[in-house]
């Protein structure tokens, strides 16, 4: 385990090193395009897939994301989605002068020491560089997840940013994998109200997405697109285990999903999944509900469709059905009350 | 009683002339509900508990009817959803009926209910280790009670749709695919259910403990309406 004085030591040479980097920051001076009238027909949407490995040298993580950027407008796309935990890798900003290497096992009980101590502190520098991306470009965003503080507890949210640079939401993760509990991550405690400008748009993270209920609540809600920033912890990658989430939650409920995904190695981690945009399968040519999809679960890349909301919309009040309200409240609240009783506080 | 090991499951026609292969449980998805008492009389001769389901409409309804080993009628399970452009069944079930076969909870989902993911949630909260798929329309793969059974890490068996299958959660499956596929012919078939592999799996990955009941009783999408009594 760290001990206090090695905890301190990096969380101070970490906050150096985000200052500096912050204060040295330089993006490009692209003016936001005017403000184009949004249309309901042809909203273009993006998926980020990117690597999560430890980030050394920082100026270069931000060239790259400019890149994704550029090939973001180039294609006109109003909304752009990266990968969960796309604040860990800043981590590696100081990796060499501490025990939080690239390759180098930790216990879970160790890496989550290191996230609580370091994770945050790098979580300002992240808002920075997307919250001004996103202003350059005129695009909403939604940035992946960073690990946040709140109340002494570590939580996993979701940042979105509009395009104006404002961050409109953060959502904590609410559906935790066993690893993240072992890291001491929080599950969120509620949903957020999610108003991203004109967007009919709702974020949740990554495992959100096996859940109905997630996809269920953001409906009633009032979404009409989901994105989903994942990062798998899936060394074998399969269609079928990527069909568990986004897809399957698109199926039940007809909302399109946007899946930004992490690839690489994080910490010891490797991390798969392809990029994508989902929609029902009776709106795609081959009925595979599948409009964009990278190639590969490795790698990186961008894939981009065009969504048109009022035929989605039309296709869930016509076609897509709903569970009886009074079934599901004789049979399933009572249960979530019973869980609710029974779990530990 | 013993446990659900072999389940034998007959699918394609009306009630089957013979008692079919020995088993734990008889699945009998047929095209049309014989007189009860036929169907009772078949059940003695089985000695099996045995669940029948009808693939047509029988007085208005979908339905499934579960026996005990001595034919006598111990359930019914009517579908419960209509689907969107499908003005049948005239009749709605308002019941969900879960059973207690060999120390096991086994549960229908009829037609098209098995795409209403509150259902298979019940199931699972409710403990049932095994949903029966039943008169079910065809479906792409991957939908249904494949679905149901990924998040919920029961055990699905299905006469139909796309295939007749048993599904298990992915990491359950030598393949990861999450579907052992059964032949294409209609007739008996025989299933042996390797419940270790299920709680193996349930144990590594306890999909339903990262459920979040304080979030979702906060945001509830479904009327706040009083509701009856608690009924499974």
């Amino acid at each position: 385990m760290p001990t206090r004085f090695e905890l301190v030591v990096a969380q101070r040479l970490l906050a150096v090193i985000a200052r500096w980097e912050r204060l040295r920051l330089r993006l490009p001076l692209r003016q936001a395009p005017s403000p184009m009238p949004w249309q309901r027909t042809h909203l273009t949407v993006a998926a980020a897939q990117w690597r999560l490995d430890p980030v050394t040298r920082f100026p270069s993580w931000v060239d790259q994301l400019v890149d994704y950027f550029e090939e973001a407008h180039r294609r006109s796309v109003a909304l752009l989605v990266f990968p969960e935990d796309m604040a860990i890798p800043l981590l590696g900003l100081v990796s060499g002068r501490i025990r939080v290497t690239h390759g180098q096992a930790l216990s879970s009980g160790e890496t989550g020491q290191w996230l609580y101590a370091l994770a945050p502190r790098v979580e300002r520098l992240y808002v920075d560089v997307f919250s001004r991306l996103s202003r350059a470009y005129g695009m909403t965003v939604v940035a992946g997840s960073a690990l946040t503080l709140t109340r002494s507890r570590l939580f996993n949210r979701a940042l979105v940013f509009g395009p104006d640079g404002t961050l409109l939401v953060a959502q904590a993760k609410l559906h935790l994998l066993p690893l993240e509990r072992d890291w001491g991550i929080c599950p969120g405690t509620r949903l957020e109200e999610q108003p991203v400008g004109p967007l009919p748009l709702f974020t949740a993270v990554c495992h959100d997405a096996s859940f109905f209920e997630t996809y269920r609540m953001a409906e009633h809600a009032g979404a009409e697109i989901m994105a989903i920033p994942i990062a798998d912890p899936d060394v074998d990658y399969q269609d079928s285990k990527a069909r568990r989430g986004a897809w399957a939650r698109t199926q039940e409920t007809g909302l399109p999903s946007i899946v930004g995904a992490a690839t690489g190695e994080l910490y010891g981690i490797r991390l798969t999944g392809k990029a994508a945009v989902y929609v029902p399968l009776a709106l795609t040519d081959d009925g595979g509900g599948i409009v964009a999809q990278s190639a590969s679960p490795d790698g990186e890349g961008l894939v981009s469709a065009t969504l048109n909301l009022n035929q989605l919309a039309a296709f869930r009040r016509e076609l897509v059905p709903q569970a009886r309200e009074e079934l599901v409240a004789r049979w399933l609240a009572p249960r979530y009350d019973r869980m609710r009783e029974s779990s530990p506080t | 009683m013993s446990e659900i090991e072999e389940v034998s499951y007959w699918c394609g026609g009306r009630l089957p002339p013979t008692s079919g292969p020995a088993a734990d449980l008889v699945v009998l998805d047929t095209e049309g509900l014989p007189p009860l008492a036929s169907l009772a009389a078949w059940v003695m001769e089985a000695r099996t508990p045995t669940i029948v389901a009808a693939r047509a409409l029988e007085q208005g309804a979908r339905m499934a009817y579960f026996f005990d080993e001595t034919g006598t009628v111990v359930g019914r399970q009517l579908q419960l959803h209509r689907m969107p452009g499908d003005d049948t069944p005239d009749r709605l079930g308002d019941d969900l009926q879960v059973m207690n076969v060999g120390g096991h909870r086994v549960a229908a989902l009829l037609a098209g209910d098995v795409v209403v993911p509150e259902l298979g949630r019940i199931l699972a909260l409710s403990g049932v280790d095994l949903v029966l798929g039943l008169a079910l329309p065809m479906l792409p793969a991957y939908l249904g009670l494949w679905s149901q059974v990924q998040q919920n890490q029961f055990i699905g068996l299905a006469g139909t749709a796309p295939a007749p299958s048993v599904y298990l959660p992915c990491e359950a499956t030598p393949d990861g695919s999450g579907t052992l596929e059964w032949s294409h012919r209609h007739g008996w078939w025989v299933k042996t259910l390797d419940w270790g592999v299920l709680q193996a799996v349930r144990g590594d990955t306890p999909l339903l403990a990262a459920l979040n009941p304080d979030v979702y009783l906060t945001h509830p999408w479904w009327s706040r309406k009083a509701s009856d009594a608690d009924a499974i």
